[in-house]
């Protein structure tokens, strides 16, 4: 029994230690790139005609009820060379039509390679209006969304690509923000760079643009405000400082296409295709010997609905596992391997300890405590006291990233947000039993496999709350 | 130093809890070592010591960190609380003072301070750090919008006032980016006073406050004739980002421009770069010459641009030595060759391009190929018609591609 209580323990101070480290280079992060920030002039990259060009792809499937709006806002962005990329992968409503009617296309004579795997495209839609000329509409049998990514990565002409979520709103200067570091870094190349994903339920949208913030009503919907603000802004910003990150959210990334061709494009099997990528582009860099970096922005550059009920969170849950375990498994051998740098030393086995196995532990160890409970051999003061050494340190972790988004975009304005945040804080230990629950369901599902999907959450629309 | 002494208050409050804390734990230890009776105390975390009475040290930490935990929180709580008030009661004040500034910039333009008395007041409500840096960035913003003359008289408010002082600070300061505002304030007042300053930043390690100098060296260099003369002593490698801003800063301020063909032999490649695309940008085609030697250049970036830059110039004179080269070449610069021929649509070069589009295999040379061929005009369509006629291979699909003016 000591055995296991030992070991429990010293897994938790260790993944403690780690998150405090997190801490505390997520700070030194983005302290420099604030201050850096202060003096940098977007605007002369977004007009200069000496900037690269970028193809902005975006996969959509049923994606009716936002698409006109979203694509309107993509063309719209501020950036002078830009192409934007739909993919309509085979929708069973009439996504396709929609974007073909509104925006003038018509099928053209698009000769390409298919360079990645994709299924048939059934043919390439341009727009004979110079108004819509940096459009393109691709129309193809539905094949799941690395499917559709990988398609219009075989059309785009340039060599940066972004990939988008249809549903997501994107901020007006991304671009310029995210070909910053491919435009700076002068020793190592760029591969892909990433930045904070903002939750947009309860938030007022008007023209394809958020124009007001607010916090979500509902309660899993503003308890994933604090756990977003965490992740991006404590933990992506440190494993970026540590040269570690594994992650570009697939909500928005911009990649070397060279690279991502290279390295086999988007694997139309797996089910965390945005892990998986960045993954095997690191994989390929270190193997080939070349020096790489992958960036993090802590600039909030992209909108996204998240899910506000259960049944659509356990869904995102489950597939997040489902794509984390087998994104791991695929690349064991990079699991304490010098070859591959911080990210074989650091990166995937802190991915594997404390993403992949810490909540199967963690229900070990509610299941063991029950136990000890029922047997009447639970020591309750010591338990209570190991309870509350938890409980605050995560709720301090929460205060820590709500300071920390308080003192860089502060985009809350309203006192009483950043208090109902903090109240949240308190009460986010107690949500853990569930989402270690869904990851138990996740490796269920990875281990007698289930098939791979759109992994669609329930949605109202942007910006909307019921 | 008050603000390190603010910092203080904290990490005080917190040893005293933890002091406190760590005594009444001895008497709290107990009453779980009373009720682990049976348990293996000698357990990992569970050995007893004697430090203020006997007690665990596992436990000690454990509830050290409990209360670290609380007290940060409540600490990061108040503190941001306090931020805000901070903040919106600067922003309060900020609105304020710039309106009151304004107005006494616009009465200093106008010569309506004369008398001294008023001069005071006019120091007097520049008495904080906050309160000059706002007044600085009220003259700079009226001095951006202000014909030379203006522009003089705010320069000597700004010396009138001491404000120089703030800048000079900000310059001498460890902190890099008090060095780049002192020097954005410098360059944007054209006070060329501290310039021996900002060059040697020009070679600083820290990448922003090299661009920021750079900047400020265009800006203020007393070469007014060739303000990028910094580019002949630049050792870093000079990055895109910095290349796009110095241009659009060309751009904007609408500067005298260097013949760029005279930085094209440096070593350091970064600048060659940004030369080649500045002689692009300024269709400095006497520099021609020059460009031909480097297509051969030992770096593949370089040789790839130069090529690029032969084509937007049109250098028809090369288009032989691009075909020779061609087959020498990786992929990336053979792709460039064939789109640099297309640019210079040279009728010679015709045959070539039907070449490579019968032996290559790559979709993008053929597209490219294809494209060249088409630009060539009425000699370029009867040979597009030949090859829709061909029975050597299918050139249809590619053809069909090229001709589509709603793709290209």
């Amino acid at each position: 029994m000591w055995f296991f209580i030992n070991f429990v323990f010293l897994f938790t101070l260790i993944l403690f230690i780690c998150y405090f480290f997190l801490g505390y280079f997520s700070i030194k992060k983005l302290r420099l790139y604030l201050k850096k920030n202060s003096y940098t002039d977007y605007n002369s990259v977004a007009i200069s005609p000496l900037s690269p060009s970028v193809s902005i792809i975006v996969p959509a499937y049923n994606e009716s009820a936002n698409i006109i709006n979203n694509v309107k806002t993509l063309l719209n962005l501020h950036y002078r060379n830009f192409e934007v990329i739909v993919i309509n992968d085979g929708s069973k409503d009439n996504t396709f039509e929609l974007v073909r009617d509104y925006f003038k296309l018509e099928k053209s004579n698009y000769f390409f390679d298919y360079h990645l795997p994709c299924q048939k495209i059934k043919g390439v839609y341009k727009s004979s209006s110079p108004e819509y000329g940096k459009l393109t509409l691709i129309d193809k049998h539905n094949g799941g969304k690395s499917d559709s990514l990988n398609a219009g990565i075989n059309i785009s002409r340039n060599n940066l690509v972004i990939t988008i979520d249809a549903d997501s709103i994107i901020e007006p200067d991304s671009i310029t923000k995210l070909v910053k570091p491919f435009l700076e870094e002068k020793k190592k190349k760029v591969i892909a760079t990433g930045g904070v994903i903002r939750i947009l339920n309860s938030c007022i949208v008007e023209d394809g643009r958020v124009k007001k913030v607010n916090l979500p009503k509902k309660f899993l919907s503003k308890w994933q405000v604090l756990e977003y603000t965490r992740a991006f802004l404590l933990g992506r910003m440190a494993w970026s400082q540590l040269d570690g990150l594994m992650l570009i959210s697939g909500a928005m990334g911009m990649f070397d296409k060279e690279i991502l061709i290279k390295a086999g494009g988007y694997d139309t099997a797996e089910i965390g295709e945005d892990m998986e990528l960045v993954v095997r582009m690191r994989r390929y860099m270190a193997e080939q010997k070349q020096k790489y970096i992958v960036t993090y922005i802590p600039d909030p550059l992209c909108w996204t609905e998240v899910p506000s009920d259960f049944k659509s969170l356990q869904s995102q849950r489950v597939r997040w596992t489902r794509g984390l375990v087998s994104t791991l498994k695929k690349h064991s051998v990079i699991f304490l391997n010098k070859t591959y740098g911080k990210l074989g030393l650091l990166g995937y086995p802190f991915w594997m300890f404390f993403e992949w196995l810490a909540p199967l532990f963690a229900l070990l160890g509610i299941g063991f405590t029950v136990y000890l409970g029922v047997t009447h051999a639970i020591n309750w003061y010591f338990f209570f006291l190991l309870y509350a050494f938890i409980y605050s340190f995560a709720v301090f972790m929460s205060a820590w990233s709500v300071l920390f988004e308080e003192l860089t975009f502060h985009k809350y304005e309203r006192k009483r947000d950043v208090l109902k945040l903090f109240g949240i804080a308190f009460l986010e230990p107690f949500m853990y039993p569930m989402i270690a629950w869904f990851a138990a369901k996740g490796n269920y599902q990875c281990a007698f496999g289930r098939e791979r999907m759109w992994g669609h959450i329930k949605k109202h629309g942007n910006g909307h709350e019921k | 130093m008050k603000n390190r002494l603010k910092l203080l208050i904290p990490i005080l409050l917190l040893t005293i809890l933890f002091v406190v804390s760590f005594i009444l734990q001895s008497k709290y230890n107990h009453v779980i070592l009373d009720r682990t009776n049976g348990v293996d105390t000698e357990a990992l975390f569970l050995k007893e010591i004697v430090v203020l009475g006997s007690s665990f040290a596992f436990l000690n930490v454990l509830i050290a960190s409990i209360v670290i935990c609380f007290v940060s929180m409540f600490v990061i709580l108040v503190f941001v609380l306090l931020n805000r008030r901070k903040m919106e009661r600067r922003a309060r004040t900020k609105e304020k003072l710039n309106v009151v500034y304004q107005q006494l910039i616009l009465d200093a333009l106008e010569d309506k301070i004369v008398d001294k008395k008023e001069f005071k007041k006019f120091r007097k409500i520049c008495n904080s750090r906050f309160r000059r840096n706002i007044f600085i960035n009220q003259i700079i913003d009226v001095a951006s919008v202000m014909p030379n003359e203006m522009q003089s008289k705010l320069r000597k408010l700004y010396f009138d006032l001491g404000l120089i002082k703030e800048t000079r600070r900000k310059l001498r300061s460890r902190q890099w980016h008090h060095k780049i505002k002192a020097m954005k304030e410098l360059s944007r007042l054209e006070i060329t006073d501290y310039n021996k300053t900002i060059v040697k930043y020009v070679n600083a390690k820290n990448d922003t406050l090299r661009m920021e100098a750079q900047i400020a060296m265009v800006r203020l260099s007393d070469f007014k004739e060739n303000p990028f003369l910094f580019l002949s002593y630049l050792k870093h490698d000079f990055s895109l980002w910095e290349q796009i801003t110095l241009h659009q800063l060309m751009v904007e301020a609408n500067m005298n421009v260097p013949d760029f063909g005279q930085w094209l032999d440096s070593k350091n490649e970064s600048v060659v770069m940004f030369c080649l695309r500045m002689i692009r940008e300024y269709n400095q085609i006497n520099n021609a010459e020059k460009i031909s030697h480097i297509i051969y250049h030992g770096s593949e970036p370089v040789r790839k641009l130069a090529i690029e830059i032969a084509g937007d110039l049109k250098l028809g004179e090369l288009s032989d030595a691009l075909k020779k080269k061609y087959k020498y070449e990786v992929y990336e610069i053979e792709l460039e060759i064939v789109k640099s021929l297309g640019k210079i649509a040279e009728p010679k070069t015709v045959q070539f391009l039907q070449h490579v589009v019968d032996s290559e295999n790559d979709t993008q040379l053929q597209i490219e190929a294809v494209k060249a061929i088409k630009n060539m005009g009425e000699i370029g369509e009867t040979y597009l018609m030949k090859m829709l006629n061909s029975e050597y291979k299918d050139y249809n699909i590619i053809i069909k591609h090229v001709l589509d003016s709603r793709i290209n």
